[in-house]
């Protein structure tokens, strides 16, 4: 029996080591490729309005025309938590985001009080002192709104010894306009040159600020949003902030004698100078009605956004509204 | 054991080695029933090679960019719901190779993460697939893409002929949003900040080759 045995054993190599179609055993061979990554492309995604709230305007949603090549929105403001705000003294800000480097056109944005003499509002939109509100520039206080931001001019005459003073001023902040850009968003060099005059008993003196009427005054896109959107790890925005030389106060917003912040000479008669504040939103309680009819600045504003071109912006230019 | 019986046993062997040498190659057993009486039967022995280059980095669009979003022209890489990244690998069965091969198995495998942070960001929505030779996608297990990489391993029958390639396409997409999450938003500080990849995970796939007859003499 040794030798059968010895045999059956052979035999039993023979079938492990043979690959065979019944035992599975083929001819295999791996082979392993060189290391490669994979990871994330570049893209630039400005804030969507319908997921971070109407506050964020697509300036694309502002179709409402109201010159040639000219479409507005005029939204009111308040201090309340829809922009940020709620309790204090907020300032009153415009954010832009974008992701263009060269889009084609132009943007103005003020803020205004009100009149002395409330006007009639209708409504393109809302109604109440909320960011998806917009009131119908065709309105009488649309049109009132409307004209001030494309006046070449906003005129005022400053405090007078003795009377009221009048013009515009009072109720003019600049937030986008007067050549501000992104390389000077907020700073003095690109507030309006101060007015200076002589006091006199009957204010004759005026203070003009020059607001272009024409877009050719507007900065434009370009030169106003973030124009290198893709270098950062994310996109970054641009900060303008509202100024006045409207006075602001504890008791609220100047609308009589003293209504410009200026500054004096001696005994108040000599030369007077303006001075640039930021524009104050203070908190309330007070209701949309009162804050709609209220001709205080720092408990309302109407912010004007004004874009001008024959082409419609991209999506991706972003106007955020905040208060802080 | 008698003479008679001994002679017997030995010849059982000698037949069982005479049959295991028959079914020794592969396919040897299969071709010999295939084959019609009178046909030679052959025995081959040998080998298969393979060799794999690339990969070559690639895009595929998936979907357009939603409003408020713009892709920088020319990126490469992963952008959620508009783009997937491609790795392209050329397989070869080398012409020295004795038989046809399957690409058997492909391990999709992770070598390295290369940023932590970004991977931890993207691995929850991170989806990859394997395609060869242009077939249907097969997709990785979402189970092995964890927080320490991927590895999986898919099979495949697709075959090649000594001195054939073919490619083997691996994508990884991200889509544009996941429930209520707006992705390209989420991860936006996780892009690139350039026309190149943001590296985050390396990945050296290994391919295996499995004969599937064998080769004419």
């Amino acid at each position: 029996m040794a030798i059968p045995a010895a045999l059956a054993a052979a035999f039993a190599l023979v079938l492990v080591s043979l690959p065979t179609e019944g035992s599975g055993a083929l001819w295999t061979t791996t082979t392993t490729a060189s290391t490669a990554a994979a990871g994330t492309g570049q893209w630039c995604a400005a804030p969507d309005p319908s997921e971070v709230g109407a506050r964020y305007i697509r300036l694309s949603s502002i179709t409402t025309s109201v010159g040639t090549n000219q479409f507005m929105a005029i939204v009111p403001v308040a201090n309340n938590a829809a922009w940020g705000g709620g309790t204090g003294s907020k300032s009153l800000n415009v954010r832009l985001w974008g992701c263009q480097s060269a889009p084609v056109g132009s943007l103005r944005v003020t803020a205004w009080s009100n009149p002395a003499t409330a006007l009639g509002m209708t409504w393109l939109a809302g109604g109440t002192v909320a960011p998806a509100s917009r009131l119908n520039p065709a309105s009488a206080a649309g049109t009132d709104l409307e004209t001030r931001a494309q006046l070449a001019t906003v005129t005022g005459s400053p405090a007078p010894v003795l009377g009221s003073p009048s013009g515009d001023v009072r109720r003019y902040s600049w937030i986008i306009a007067g050549g501000r850009t992104n390389a000077s968003p907020a700073t003095e060099a690109t507030d309006p040159p101060q007015c200076t005059y002589f006091t006199n008993l009957l204010g004759g003196a005026a203070c003009p600020v020059a607001i272009t009427n024409s877009s050719g005054g507007d900065s434009t896109f370009a030169n106003l949003f973030d124009v290198t959107p893709w270098t950062g790890s994310t996109i970054s925005s641009i900060t303008y902030t509202a100024h006045t030389w409207a006075t602001q106060s504890s008791t609220g917003w100047g609308t009589t004698n003293g209504w410009l912040n200026v500054t004096c000479g001696t005994l108040g008669f000599l030369e007077c100078g303006t001075n640039v504040t930021t524009t104050f939103l203070t908190g309330t309680s007070a209701s949309d009605a009162s804050l709609l009819a209220s001709n205080n600045g720092n408990l309302l504003q109407w912010l004007v956004v004004q874009w001008t071109g024959t082409t419609t912006p991209p999506s991706d230019l972003v106007l955020e509204v905040f208060l802080q | 054991m008698s003479p008679g019986l001994k002679h017997a046993a030995v010849a059982a062997v000698a037949a069982a080695v005479l049959g295991a040498l028959l079914l020794g190659s592969p396919g040897t057993f299969a071709s010999l029933n295939a084959t019609k009486t009178g046909s030679s039967v052959v025995i081959t022995s040998g080998t298969i090679t393979a060799s794999v280059a690339g990969p070559t980095t690639g895009t595929v669009s998936t979907g357009t960019a939603p409003a408020g979003v713009v892709v920088d022209a020319g990126s490469v890489g992963i952008i959620p719901g508009i783009q997937a990244q491609t790795l392209t690998y050329s397989v070869t069965n080398s012409s020295s190779s004795a038989s046809p091969a399957a690409i058997s198995s492909i391990r999709v495998v992770s070598t390295s993460i290369t940023d932590a942070t970004r991977w931890g960001h993207i691995q929850p929505y991170l989806a990859v697939t394997v395609a060869v030779n242009g077939g249907s996608a097969v997709a990785v297990p979402s189970s092995a893409i964890t927080s320490t990489g991927i590895d999986a391993t898919i099979s495949g029958t697709v075959n090649v002929q000594p001195g054939a390639t073919v490619p083997v396409v691996i994508s990884f997409t991200i889509p544009a949003t996941s429930g209520t999450i707006d992705l390209l938003r989420q991860l936006q500080p996780d892009r690139s900040s350039a026309l190149t990849i943001a590296s985050i995970i390396g990945l050296a796939p290994v391919f295996t080759l499995t004969q599937t007859s064998i080769a004419a003499p």
